[in-house]
């Protein structure tokens, strides 16, 4: 076969054999390069987005009352941008590589695999437009609005899992290395885990169905999920923590499985290991989301569970670290001159630090410190940066000027970009360590007579400012660093040669079957075929065979991951007492839902939590700790991770209309401390009434009761007339003519403030427009 | 009877110790995987990554070809 009739040739079809049956195939090393310059050129945008809402955190102003800017908006933008954009696009590059290699052929389809990479470039440009307008579905990593899951669910499975796996099928070498049972772990978790966590009603569509028509881009965006309450977040944690094992653990496990003895020339330390390490940690990970719910309205059997899983992580994680840093035995000398090693040590390493602490923060009682300070933030980013980053960039380092068929332009600019990374992120962990910790402590804190040594929040937060400053600082070396390195490999990318050599590889074809050993492998020489399956199975031979049968695999990882997700799923959506019912807990008004709809989109979630746990500290600041059966109408649910503001579940009637209405005018003027932004057009931006009806109607397809609300426009009307009273109330009480708001977006969510956490106050259910059986 | 009321009388609270076990058993049968696997096997399993650029002769083909595979080793870069 002719270099350039290998070159075009796929997997299915480059079967065109050489001599003595050998097969012609050429890797397709473009798409590797079109992925590794989209890492480069995302990482930098993910970091860069990073410092600036870091600088606005200790330095409100910087968002300059631009709601484009506001770090409610650019906060998910920062995290959806580290992980699908920076850390999915050095997956795939990863992925492309090392199973070609792996599997000795050509990817499965090349339209596929450009299918995958511009569908993929198109979902993080579709993120970075919709999140900065405010089109969110107010969830954690979970953020982007509903057309946009769809595009990924297609992206993902359909181009990038259907490539994979079609590649593997069609392979030539016939052990499935591990490196690729990490893949097939990835592909088939974060598919369900995307799928299961994102089944929505959108709002627009519901809307057109009834009336022909859309009223407007922001309800044509909006959806409410199928869950509500607990129920919605015991699915979101078990999404986001799983993300987190299976978008950036299990992937990057299998790139340290190849690119690291690659780096270090020697084979892994321990296969044995590397395979207990792959079905201890699928197995258990998928149990651990609901460490992330501690104390809060989650049922204590499903906190327990979560929590003793996470601990058992910690043997699994520590056996991969130690089998990634063991496998540079011999080569420990060659670790002080190769940055490229250096990378991967630290990675491994932070990798450890990561993985130690993950399940100590899953210990309850450790938890009820850390959570909701930004001792849960300095850990996500000792992962990401430590782990994520240095993965990747020891790949990219290891893997461009391979592609670029050069060599590295600068090892010194190498080592540069190295030490600048390590320095910023030790500064920047250190600095929120201290931080969440700070912050952690003066919440729980009391005086000698009882009562809490820091009553005003606020005091808990601007004694943290040093150290954001300090953050600023980390993040601004971290993000030098990655220019330094996407500048070394753009000067490398120019030494290429003007035209890349096309290298033509051969390797026979599978047999059918597998080859039957000579020698025999049967110890048994009875004449039962009983005997002799069993010793096989004694043997290991079932799960030898497994490992040659990438069908077969990957339905086994789908049912290891399943057993954990159906155990904590089917019983709390099934068993009623796990939501106690609260009869004075009603819906929300059709102002108030547009108001929630409204604190959702700004992201208010990303600094306020909407969740009082039972204890002492936090009901003696904030109220009545929270009840599961207050959040039935919660479509998505609010609870927050990180209180940079006060938690808001009792905000409801502890302050009037103006105050709020001055809070978000400028919240200086009624706190001189506070580093919330202003939302000045949150004061001029119209409600659309017309669109009210559709987002009613949408809850109600849910099962919410809204009665007659639901007929004749009703829900438009009775918005009105609540937004009439709040705007004639707020001019009483002195602010500006009710002809001025009352129509303006500032009255929507003064209503739903002004309604949280007030409904268990109540005696009993009022007489409402909506009525009926609320449950 | 519903679904939901038949499971409203499981115990939940013993689910973290059936899940402990569900898992004991998993890991103690890949460890008997391990452990029951030769040591030519392994090797050459964890070899594979640093074999990837390499032609492959055919496995029926082994002795035969054996030379000419070596000859013929292909580093891509």
């Amino acid at each position: 076969m002719s270099e350039s009739a290998a070159k075009t040739s796929t997997a299915s079809t480059d079967r065109a054999s050489g001599t003595d049956g050998l097969e012609a195939f050429v890797y397709d090393e473009k798409i590797v390069r079109m992925f590794s310059w989209a890492t480069v050129i995302w990482g930098i945008v993910a970091f860069l987005v990073g410092v600036i809402i870091a600088i606005q955190l200790a330095f409100p102003e910087a968002g300059l009352g631009i709601e484009f800017l506001s770090f409610g908006r650019l906060r998910p933008l920062h995290t959806n941008a580290a992980i699908f954009a920076f850390a999915g696009n050095a997956v795939f590059a990863a992925v492309y590589y090392s199973t070609q290699r792996l599997c000795k052929c050509r990817m499965w389809s090349d339209k596929l695999s450009k299918l995958h990479f511009w569908g993929w470039q198109l979902i993080i440009l579709s993120a970075a437009i919709t999140l900065p307008l405010g089109f969110t579905q107010g969830k954690e990593y979970a953020e982007l609005e509903w057309p946009i899951d769809i595009a990924i669910a297609v992206v993902w499975l359909g181009f990038f899992g259907g490539n994979f796996l079609m590649t593997l099928i069609n392979r030539r070498e016939r052990h499935i290395y591990v490196a690729l049972w990490f893949y097939i772990a990835t592909i088939v978790t974060v598919t369900m885990l995307h799928v299961f966590n994102n089944l929505w009603i959108p709002a627009g569509l519901v809307y057109l169905f009834q009336n022909g028509e859309m009223p407007s881009p922001e309800l044509a965006l909006k959806s409410y999920p199928v869950y509500a309450g607990v129920q919605d977040a015991l699915m979101q944690w078990w999404y986001g923590h799983n993300a987190v094992a299976f978008f950036l653990t299990t992937p990057f496990l299998g790139l340290m499985y190849y690119f690291l003895p690659k780096a270090a020339e020697r084979p892994v330390f321990s296969y044995k290991l590397s395979i207990i390490h792959f079905w201890s940690l699928v197995f258990i990970y998928i149990w651990a989301g609901p460490h992330h719910l501690h104390y809060t309205s989650l049922p204590e059997w499903a906190s327990t569970l979560g929590m003793v899983f996470s601990v058992m992580l910690w043997m699994p994680s520590w056996g991969g670290m130690i089998n990634g840093l063991l496998t540079l035995r011999g080569a420990w000398d060659r670790v002080a001159s190769e940055p490229i090693l250096k990378f991967f040590v630290v990675g491994v390493t932070f990798y450890g630090m990561s993985t130690f602490e993950g399940p100590l923060l899953s210990v309850k009682a450790v938890n009820s410190l850390s959570h909701y300070t930004d001792w849960t933030i300095a850990h996500v980013h000792s992962g990401v940066l430590g782990w994520n980053g240095f993965m990747t960039f020891g790949m990219l380092y290891w893997m461009m000027p391979r592609l670029f068929q050069t060599k590295l332009w600068s090892k010194k600019l190498c080592a540069m970009h190295f030490w600048f990374g390590t320095v910023g992120m030790v500064l920047y962990i250190l600095a929120i360590y201290s931080a969440g910790i700070t912050q952690g402590l003066m919440w729980r804190a009391f005086d000698e007579s009882g009562r809490l040594s820091y009553p005003a929040f606020i005091e808990t937060v601007t004694v943290l400012l040093p150290m954001y400053w300090i953050r600023v600082v980390g993040g601004l070396l971290y993000l030098t660093g990655a220019v330094i390195g996407a500048y070394n490999l753009f000067r490398t990318w120019q030494t290429r040669p003007e035209k890349y050599e096309e290298v033509v590889h051969y390797a026979p074809a599978l047999s059918k079957g597998p080859i039957v050993d000579p020698k025999g492998k049967e110890r048994l020489h009875a004449n039962t075929a009983l005997g002799v399956a069993g010793d096989k199975v004694l043997q290991g031979d079932w799960h030898r065979a497994l490992e040659r049968k990438p069908v077969k695999f990957t339905i086994w990882v789908l049912v290891a991951v399943a057993i954990g997700s159906l155990v904590e799923a089917i019983p709390m959506f099934m068993v009623s007492s796990n939501v106690p019912t609260i009869t004075t807990v009603e819906p929300y008004t059709p102002l108030e839902l547009a108001g929630r709809d409204i604190y959702v989109s700004e992201g208010c979630y990303n600094c306020h939590s909407q969740m009082i746990r039972p204890f002492l500290w936090e009901t003696m600041r904030y109220g009545e700790y929270s009840k599961p059966g207050e959040f039935i109408y919660d479509r998505p649910f609010q609870w927050g991770s990180r209180r940079i503001g006060p938690d808001l579940a009792r905000e409801g009637g502890l302050r009037d209309h103006l105050w709020h209405y001055r809070h978000f005018k400028n919240p200086k003027d009624v706190n001189d401390k506070s580093i919330m932004p202003r939302y000045p057009w949150l004061l001029s931006q119209t409600i659309n009434f017309e669109e009210i009806q559709g987002r009613v109607d949408s809850m109600a397809l849910l099962g919410v009761p809204y009665g007659e609300l639901l007929l004749d426009n009703n829900a438009v009307d009775h918005a009105r007339e609540q937004a009439d009273e709040i705007a004639a109330e707020l001019e009483v009480l002195g602010g500006p003519s009710m002809g001025d708001t009352r129509d303006k977006k500032v009255i929507a969510v003064i209503a739903y403030l002004q309604r949280l956490g007030t409904d268990i106050k109540k005696s009993e259910p009022e007489e409402t427009a909506m009525g009926g059986d609320q449950q | 009877m519903s679904m939901s009321k038949i499971m409203s009388f499981l115990e939940l609270s013993v689910y973290p110790s059936i899940a402990l076990v569900f898992f004991l058993a998993a890991f103690i049968a890949v460890i008997w995987r391990v452990m029951t696997t030769t040591k030519q096997d392994i090797d050459d399993a964890a070899n594979i990554v640093l074999d990837d650029d390499k032609v492959v002769a055919p496995r029926h083909t082994i002795k035969q070809n054996s030379a000419r595979s070596a000859d013929e080793g292909v580093s891509h870069v």
